[in-house]
Order: C-alpha cells, then sequence, then structure tokens
C-alpha cells in the first residue's frame, strides 16, 4: 500500500492578515495614489481652482485683471521693486555665500568645516519670525548696530537701516542664505581639487589659479544657487511685511492685502498667476542652463 | 588668511542676530537696549501669565505633532513609490512632491483658503493639520528617500526570499534600517510646522490662533519685550530637539560599529 501523504491544510485564520493582503495584487500602487492624491487635491486643485478668478468673472472669460495690473502705475512699481529686492539679495547672497562655500570645500580643518556649516544651518532651523525679529532689534533707529557706529564715531546720525529697502535686503539675504551655500557647495565638492594644485604648480599664482580654473568651474552652482534664491526671493512675504516700509511693497504683500483688507479675489488670483508663471519660467530655465531638474538637484 | 579673516567675519554676522535675542529676554527695560541695563526674568513671566501665548504654544505643538505624523507617513508613502516602483511620468511625480517647497507660500496659503473656505476647514485643527503637510511633505520626501537610496537592497530580497510578505520585510526590514533618515524627516516636517505663518494666517481664526500668529500680530502692531523671552524659547527648543536627535543618531553609530 502505498500512503497517501495528506496536505497540511492551513485554516484561513491562520494565514497572517499580511499574507493575505500580499494576495491582493497592485496593492502596491497605493503608495503612488495616496501622495499623488493628497498633493493633487490640497496642491494642483486648489491652486488650479484659484486661479480660475484671474481669466473668469461673472461675465465669463476676462483679462480685465491682468490689463489692470500692467496699466496700473502702482501695481508695475511693484512688480519692480519685487524684482529690484529679490535681485540685490541674489546677489549680496551670493556675494557673502560664496567665500564661505570655498573655505567649505578647501579647509582641511574639520572644526572649521563644523563651525562654518552650523553658522549657516542653524539659523535656517530656528523660526523665521524669531530671526525677522532679531534683524529688527538690530536694525532700528536705536537699535545694536546704530549704537555701536555711533559709539565708534564712524556716524553721528542713526541710520535708516529698517522700514526701507536696506532692512528687507539684510534680512532676506540672511535668511536665504543657506540655499546659496548649499548650492555652491553641492558644485564646488565635485570640483578636482588637484586642479589648483596643478595650475599653481606650473606656476600661476594662486589668485591667477582660483580666478581661471577655480571660478570657471563653479559657475554651474553660481547659476543654480542664484536661481534658487531669486525665485524664492520674488515670492517672499514675511520678511518683507515685517521690515519694509510703504515704498518696499512687494507682490506677495500685494496679494495678501487684496485678500484681507480689499478682498478683490479676483485682482489678487490674476497677481498670484502673475507670480507663479515667473516662478515656472524661471524654474526652467535652471533646467535649460544646467539640464537638470532644479526642484529634484537633492535627489539625484 | 583673508579668507579666514572674512569668513570669520561672516560668521560673526549670521550668528549674531541669534545671539543678540538670547540676553534681551533677560533684561529689565521695557525697550530693546543692549546691553541690557540690568537683568531679570520679567518678560518669561509675561510669556507665562498670557493666556495667548501659552495657549498659542500649545496649539502649534498640538498642530505640529500631527503634521509630523502625517507628513512621515505620506512622505515615505512616496519615497518608496519613487524607489520601488516604475511607472511613467515618474520624474513629473517627483517634481509634484517637492512642489510645495518652491511655490511660493503665499500662493499655496491663498488657494487652500479659497478651497477650505466653503468646506469649514478653516479655523479648524484639521484644516491646519492638511495644509501643513502639504508644506511638510517635501523636506520628509527628500530626506526618506534619499535614506532608502542609501540602503542595502539585498536585505530586503532576502527577507521576501525567506518567505515574508513586502509589508512585512517593510516593517521588520526596511524601516528599522531607514529610521535615521524617517526620523530627521518628522523632525524637520515638526519645525516647519511650528514654524508655519503664511498659511496659517489665511486659515487659523479665533479659536486655532497658533503661537507664530501671536508673534506675527505682536511684531506687525507693537513689538513687547515678551517676543524676546518667545523667542528665546524656540531657539532653545529648535536647538535642543537637534542636539537630541544628533546624539541619537550617534549613539546608534557607535552601538553599530560595536557589533561589526
Amino acid at each position: 500500500m502505498i500512503e497517501v501523504k495528506k496536505e497540511p491544510r492551513i485554516l484561513a485564520q491562520q494565514v497572517s492578515f499580511s499574507h493575505r493582503l500580499a494576495r491582493i495584487s497592485g496593492l502596491q500602487w497605493l503608495l503612488l495614489i495616496i501622495p499623488l492624491g493628497y498633493i493633487m487635491i490640497l496642491m494642483v486643485f486648489s491652486m488650479a481652482d484659484f486661479f480660475k478668478l484671474s481669466l473668469f468673472n461673472e461675465d465669463g472669460f476676462t483679462l480685465e485683471y491682468f490689463r489692470h495690473i500692467f496699466s496700473t502705475d502702482i501695481y508695475l512699481k511693484v512688480l519692480w521693486v519685487t524684482l529690484k529686492i529679490a535681485l540685490l539679495v541674489t546677489f549680496f547672497s551670493l556675494i557673502v555665500a560664496y567665500p564661505l562655500a570655498y573655505m567649505l570645500v578647501r579647509t582641511t580643518s574639520k572644526l572649521w568645516k563644523k563651525i562654518i556649516l552650523a553658522s549657516v544651518l542653524i539659523p535656517f532651523w530656528i523660526s523665521l519670525l524669531v530671526r525677522t525679529f532679531a534683524w529688527s532689534i538690530l536694525l532700528r533707529k536705536n537699535g545694536v548696530i546704530n549704537m555701536i557706529l555711533m559709539e565708534m564715531g564712524i556716524i553721528d546720525q542713526p541710520l535708516e537701516l529698517i522700514y526701507n529697502t536696506t532692512g528687507v535686503v539684510i534680512a532676506m539675504t540672511h535668511i536665504l542664505l543657506p540655499y546659496m551655500v548649499l548650492s555652491l557647495y553641492s558644485v564646488m565638492e565635485g570640483i578636482d581639487q588637484k586642479l589648483l594644485l596643478a595650475a599653481q604648480s606650473m606656476g600661476a599664482r594662486p589668485w591667477k589659479a582660483f580666478t581661471q580654473v577655480f571660478l570657471p568651474l563653479s559657475i554651474p552652482g553660481v547659476l543654480s544657487g542664484s536661481l534658487l534664491v531669486f525665485v524664492m526671493g520674488i515670492g517672499y512675504f514675511i520678511t518683507p511685511a515685517l521690515l519694509g516700509g510703504s515704498k518696499t511693497t512687494m507682490i506677495s504683500m500685494l496679494i495678501e492685502s487684496n485678500i484681507n483688507t480689499t478682498l478683490n479675489w479676483h485682482l489678487a488670483s490674476a497677481l498670484a498667476l502673475v507670480l507663479f508663471m515667473a516662478t515656472l519660467i524661471l524654474l526652467f530655465i535652471a533646467l535649460l542652463l544646467t539640464g537638470k531638474n532644479p526642484v529634484l538637484k537633492e535627489l539625484e | 588668511m583673508w579668507l579666514r579673516i572674512t569668513v570669520g567675519l561672516i560668521i560673526i554676522v549670521l550668528i549674531s542676530p541669534i545671539l543678540v535675542v538670547i540676553p534681551m529676554s533677560f533684561s529689565s527695560s521695557s525697550f530693546f537696549e543692549f546691553p541690557p541695563p540690568g537683568y531679570s526674568l520679567k518678560w518669561y513671566a509675561s510669556f507665562f501669565n498670557n493666556q495667548e501665548w501659552v495657549i498659542g504654544l500649545l496649539r502649534s505643538l498640538f498642530v505640529a505633532l500631527f503634521t509630523s505624523i502625517l507628513a512621515t507617513i505620506l512622505g515615505i508613502m512616496a519615497s518608496l513609490t519613487v524607489t520601488r516602483l516604475n511607472f511613467w511620468g515618474k520624474k513629473l511625480f517627483m517634481t509634484l512632491m517637492v512642489a510645495p517647497m518652491i511655490i511660493p507660500v503665499i500662493i499655496t496659503g491663498v488657494a487652500l483658503y479659497h478651497s477650505f473656505a466653503p468646506l469649514n476647514l478653516t479655523n479648524s485643527f484639521i484644516g491646519l493639520i492638511l495644509a501643513h503637510s502639504v508644506l511638510a511633505i517635501p523636506v520628509v520626501f527628500v530626506t526618506v528617500t534619499a535614506s532608502l537610496k542609501g540602503m542595502d537592497r539585498n536585505l530586503e530580497w532576502a527577507a521576501l526570499g525567506l518567505g515574508s510578505t513586502p509589508i512585512g520585510a517593510f516593517f521588520k526590514v526596511t524601516l528599522p534600517l531607514i529610521r535615521p533618515g524617517v526620523l530627521s524627516g518628522a523632525l524637520f516636517a515638526f519645525i516647519i510646522s511650528l514654524d508655519e505663518v503664511v498659511v496659517t494666517m489665511f486659515l487659523a481664526g479665533s479659536k486655532t490662533k497658533t503661537l507664530p500668529i501671536a508673534m506675527w500680530e505682536n511684531l506687525r502692531i507693537q513689538v513687547d519685550p515678551t517676543m524676546a523671552a518667545v523667542s528665546t524659547i524656540l531657539i532653545v527648543l529648535t536647538i535642543s530637539l537637534f542636539v537630541s536627535q544628533e546624539l541619537v543618531s550617534a549613539r546608534k553609530a557607535r552601538l553599530k560599529r560595536k557589533f561589526q
């Protein structure tokens, strides 16, 4: 007789829940659908719904609001101020960030590296309002900077450092600087440091080796960092709203006042669409210049 | 040499705003005098005696905790999608996941206000948590994707080969391996929510006024020296969160070396 071995039967209850789930095919696509749906509904759809207000009013399709923005002096002035502040902030943060990033890749001292990274990243994570408040204390008329300068006898009258372009640019440069430093650093890190040694061993002075070898190689970082800071600069709200004066109204402040004060949603939407398109175009330029998706840089 | 002096000066300028605030908070003067004429704790007393500040802080911590949980779960899902699944339009998906980081917050804020108002989600904690999570997903996504890319996938395949289900393998093998990345992503999400002003400004009402909104109103109207005390509390809170995270991951690394 051949003994027939009975197949061990597994009761349904013994199969764990996760095994039963694993049988359902295509379940892994939930990983895609849930976050995508979240962002689509809360970000993409709500933005599209809001932007619709700029092109449609009770009477149907209209370009009235855009015409209004681009033909009224006040609005054109706001656009100009926005561009000016963003450009100044980009320029100053480049000047300040370049030596920091350069030192970060060139120094052999671990301590210096740590100090530089900490001084860039700690302020970055401290509350934006706290940083803006700190600058308002430093820059005000009887503030720390004016006091020190007067005590040293450099100036007799306190300087006007706040509630004007100067104050906004100083504080925004401080706040957006980390983005510039990190963009520069990520490119500079990839530069072969031996090239500098080679240049110097062939007779180039350190300064010449820097300007002819290192600087050209770091240009991609300069470009991507500048575009990033500029993009963040044109949409900035908190710092200009708190440290700016009546002459430094930026586009984001105009959007806010149209929502909260004048309740003109259509105009606010048109202004937001202008800002959004400017952001998209600049990011597209960054994509063309560096050949990389500027938004996904950290992931590659 | 010149480089060192320049960099040293820049570092001082970068740190000084934060260092000036801390002594100010212990000042006995009602004006922002520096150095303070005398020291006292009266601004801390003024903080703890004012309901608006204390309740605002508690609300902020509450919203930040739930934002951090929600954004971390969604961020991990998005990171797994990018590293484990193949599909058309992956680049577009990744761009969408990091988009809230680069789109001006004022646009996100107004757009959410516009779509939340008819749903009665303004002036509610759920609305705030949903909105803050949008802003916090990108940073979780970036951090967790980086650690998923850095881990050894063979371990996961070994678990699957030994009969584990994909879900079991994730919770028993993958998640413990990427825990440092997940923790720092969650921490970043927490801090983003704790400090959120622009979106909150539109969505929060009298019942959901968070600490940043109270600070914002204070800065906009009449800055009172209690702000220095609030700032110092926030600075200490942020730095201690980062230091404790550093300590935890440093201890992990030490233990790991010991066992190898």
